[in-house]
């Protein structure tokens, strides 16, 4: 048994992790109930909002966490005078019990992301490194990889780096080849591949098929904005369509068309709605902060009422 | 897998050459870029033990072959580099142009065209 301030701070980082485990919860109902409205959010508030719902969790565990803090540190004002918010015996945490238990779980369960995406990214620079080292310079920060296939992208956090290979270079036109290459220097301008990463991480903690809806939400933004900062006076919204569409038509003579599948139905439509945002065909419409922020309250306020309502449920079943 | 500046020389001396001891490759850098024989030896060791190469003994020298072609190491590294943000195990670290669109119909492409065109002669009939 652990007693004193030791025993207060694993307490209260058992109350995070309850917190965090109720955001999430009521995140993911938001997300499911609400993922086809962020479609229709103008790009930039949407990818807030992205950025939001994936923070969420950690925002809301870090203020209950702190606010039972605060409380114990000021005479126990949670614990006296709102009587909903209260956790038994702060100064005394056993590692054997579910406050015990639960702790650990969220602790290994943090690790296993984290220490999996960084093994990721170690594999990640090291052939990143080796295909820099394949291929050749072909502009500005553009190196060409000598392969029939179409193939253009970009990556790198710091040292950011394009990606185009010559199959797509002897493919397009002049014109269109400087499309693909703005394009990708967009995402670099944008830290994009940086973004992609962070965002990742903290998606990997809803469920798998909530977590790839949010990165995919992530992806079509950060494509869309991509797509918008191409255009100028002499590449035009419906050529950078036409570019798009030349390049999907390549990609399937390379590689058969897949379908059925929810996240490749799902992938289609990403390439509908960026040809649909460039042709302004999509009638985009500003974040309503109002209702984001209320909701935001709300599931703060469920997190910190939920915890005592799970402290007596759990109780009613275990001892401390 | 990490491929340094000279180990990507030497796949390169090695994919064009098919074979080759370290004596040969020896022979042709010393006289581009110099180092002494036992860089080479280590470099082939290294890229051995990296599996990009497979070697026999001929008498007492080992002959080294490149065990991967080019193209197909481009593509296992471009796979592992841009595998999908979306996918289960993805590396999350790529931007890339167009990257979905292979999982589309040619129905559905017939119809963005249209829409790309009647945009265009909307557009051209504004000026």
């Amino acid at each position: 048994m652990i007693e004193g301030i030791l025993a207060v701070v694993l307490n209260v980082m058992t109350i995070a992790v309850i917190a965090f485990c109720i955001a999430n919860v009521s995140v993911s109902l938001i997300i499911s109930l609400l993922a086809q409205k962020f479609l229709a959010m103008q790009v930039q508030p949407r990818k807030l909002v992205l950025w939001l719902l994936v923070t969420t969790p950690w925002l809301a565990s870090v203020c209950v966490a702190l606010l039972f803090l605060n409380g114990y540190l000021s005479s126990s004002v949670l614990e006296t005078e709102i009587e909903y918010v209260h956790w038994h015996h702060m100064t005394v945490f056993k590692w054997l019990s579910w406050h015990g238990i639960t702790l650990m779980i969220g602790v290994t369960f943090s690790s296993y992301i984290i220490v999996k995406k960084m093994i990721q990214l170690n594999k990640h620079q090291h052939d990143l490194k080796s295909l820099t080292a394949l291929s050749i310079h072909f502009d500005v920060k553009v190196q060409e990889i000598e392969m029939p296939e179409v193939i253009a992208f970009t990556t790198g956090f710091s040292k950011k780096m394009c990606f185009i290979s010559s199959g797509m270079i002897q493919e397009l036109t002049h014109d269109e080849l400087t499309v693909v290459i703005k394009h990708e220097k967009e995402h670099a301008k944008n830290s994009d591949p940086l973004k992609k990463w962070v965002f990742s991480i903290f998606a990997d903690f809803f469920i798998p098929s909530l977590a790839n809806r949010l990165k995919l939400h992530m992806t079509l933004a950060m494509e869309q904005l991509a797509d918008d900062g191409v255009i100028d006076d002499e590449l035009t919204s419906p050529f950078i369509a036409s570019t798009l569409i030349k390049v999907a038509r390549l990609n399937a003579s390379y590689s058969p068309i897949k379908s059925n599948d929810l996240v490749a139905n799902f992938g289609a439509d990403v390439l509908e709605q960026r040809i649909y945002f460039l042709l302004g065909q999509l009638d985009l419409k500003p974040v309503n902060k109002g209702i984001t922020g209320v909701l935001m309250l709300l599931i703060l306020c469920m997190s910190l009422s939920s915890i005592d309502a799970i402290h007596h449920l759990i109780e009613t079943v275990f001892n401390h | 897998m990490q491929i340094g500046e000279l180990e990507k020389l030497v796949l390169q001396y090695l994919w064009q050459h098919k074979s080759a001891d370290v004596k040969e490759v020896y022979t042709h850098f010393n006289k581009i870029r110099g180092g002494s024989l036992n860089t080479y030896q280590s470099t082939l060791d290294r890229l051995y033990k990296k599996e990009l190469l497979s070697r026999h003994k001929v008498i007492n020298a080992y002959q080294y072959q490149a065990k991967v072609e080019k193209c197909d190491l481009i593509g296992q590294l471009i796979r592992s580099v841009t595998n999908d943000f979306i996918a289960d195990d993805d590396s999350s670290l790529v931007a890339a142009f167009s990257s979905m669109s292979k999982d589309f119909s040619e129905e559905q492409l017939t119809k963005l065209e249209a829409l790309i065109e009647a945009q265009r002669l909307k557009l051209a009939q504004e000026k």
